[in-house]
């Protein structure tokens, strides 16, 4: 069952996500849903998923564009304005403490030490919530799911086709499929 | 024209032109930040990306921080950091009324279909390509010998914790980071 969830409860969980998660990108989709969809449970999986493909779809930082859509979900404009705060600031003030001596933070030993242990943990904790969406994914239409999410790895594995016109052809690949292709099969 | 208003204006071109995200970003800011306005040199825009994989946040909301700041102070750096947000934060109202209005209907959730797997399978491939870094230092797991050891046990200790527990994620990396540091005493 769907819980509720305040304004102050909603930006602290984007302040403490953006601020444990570094190297941006795809990376915070898998914390985002842990912590909202398992942990809060505001959302249910589906939601989450079609709400990172929607931040896909619009220009600029992925991280901050889901957890605005997130908000706006969960608590409208307002929703959507507190959750671009809580995103943004923690980035905010780390770059401006960084941007005064950043040469001694690349190098200090004991700053290196200490990120080598995050990465591990955040790839751990990534790869817990991807395989989950991909057990979500494939509940339904299992052949076609199959095969839009392997051609989605291998396609921007091997090549260098921009993110961008992946989508755009899942988006088309998917209405045709479903809209004309399905309707044949079933009448 | 005010550096304010120039800072403004950049970063809210470069938010309005980042498709794609991540790396994606980086022709952007060269061409806006370094070429047109000479506010960082090509080494600062390098150094703010490898900054940018140290600590939260996008490279776009990083750079419009370290630019700000650079140029005009902490101030510069909260507009830039807000003008870089700003597009897409009104592309996220337009959507967001119209997916909830109209999300149901069968057009978009077709759509939907095509979207949701492929989310997932560059979601698999950010994760895969995570631990190919973090772990394997570059390298594919099945064929490295620079193995990171000081990851890989953070790795499966917060692998068994994140499925055992509920721990909250800030309290797993911060575990990560505390073993990061004790492992500098245990050299291997």
């Amino acid at each position: 069952m769907k819980k509720s969830i305040t304004l102050i409860d909603l930006f602290w969980s984007f302040f403490k996500i953006n601020l444990v998660t570094f190297g941006g990108g795809f990376v915070i989709m898998p914390i985002i849903k842990k912590t909202f969809v398992e942990q809060k449970q505001v959302l249910d999986e589906q939601d989450m998923i079609d709400l990172i493909a929607l931040a896909q779809s619009i220009p600029g930082a992925m991280a901050i564009n889901t957890s605005m859509l997130v908000g706006h979900r969960l608590k409208g404009l307002k929703g959507a304005l507190i959750s671009m705060v809580g995103a943004a600031l923690p980035p905010l003030l780390v770059i401006s403490v960084i941007s005064f001596f950043y040469t001694a933070f690349q190098t200090n030993p004991y700053v290196l030490a200490a990120l080598r242990g995050m990465r591990g943990a955040v790839t751990a904790v990534m790869i817990v919530a991807a395989y989950s969406m991909m057990q979500t994914v494939l509940k339904t239409n299992i052949v076609f799911s199959i095969i839009m999410m392997i051609s989605a790895f291998l396609l921007a594995y091997f090549t260098s086709i921009s993110v961008g016109y992946l989508m755009l052809s899942a988006a088309i690949i998917g209405y045709i499929y479903f809209t004309f292709l399905r309707k044949q099969v079933n009448s | 024209m005010s550096i304010i208003l120039e800072l403004f204006i950049a970063f809210v071109s470069i938010g309005v032109s980042a498709f794609g995200g991540g790396y994606a970003v980086m022709p952007l800011i060269q061409h806006y930040i370094v070429d047109e306005h000479a506010w960082i040199t090509m080494i600062e825009l390098a150094d703010i990306t490898s900054i940018s994989q140290m600590t939260p946040g996008p490279i776009l909301v990083n750079a419009a921080t370290f630019v700000g700041i650079k140029v005009a102070g902490l101030f510069g750096g909260v507009i830039a950091t807000f003008a870089s947000v700003l597009p897409s934060l009104i592309f996220v109202i337009i959507l967001g009324i119209i997916f909830e209005r109209h999300g149901k209907l069968d057009f978009i959730q077709n759509i939907m279909k095509g979207l949701r797997p492929t989310i997932v399978g560059l979601i698999l491939l950010a994760a895969f390509t995570l631990m190919s870094s973090s772990l394997f230092n570059d390298a594919l797991p099945w064929i490295s010998n620079q193995i990171d050891i000081v990851a890989s046990i953070a790795f499966f200790v917060v692998l068994l914790l994140s499925i055992k527990t509920k721990l909250d994620t800030v309290a797993l990396v911060g575990l990560g980071a505390i073993i990061g540091l004790v492992m500098m005493f245990f050299p291997i």
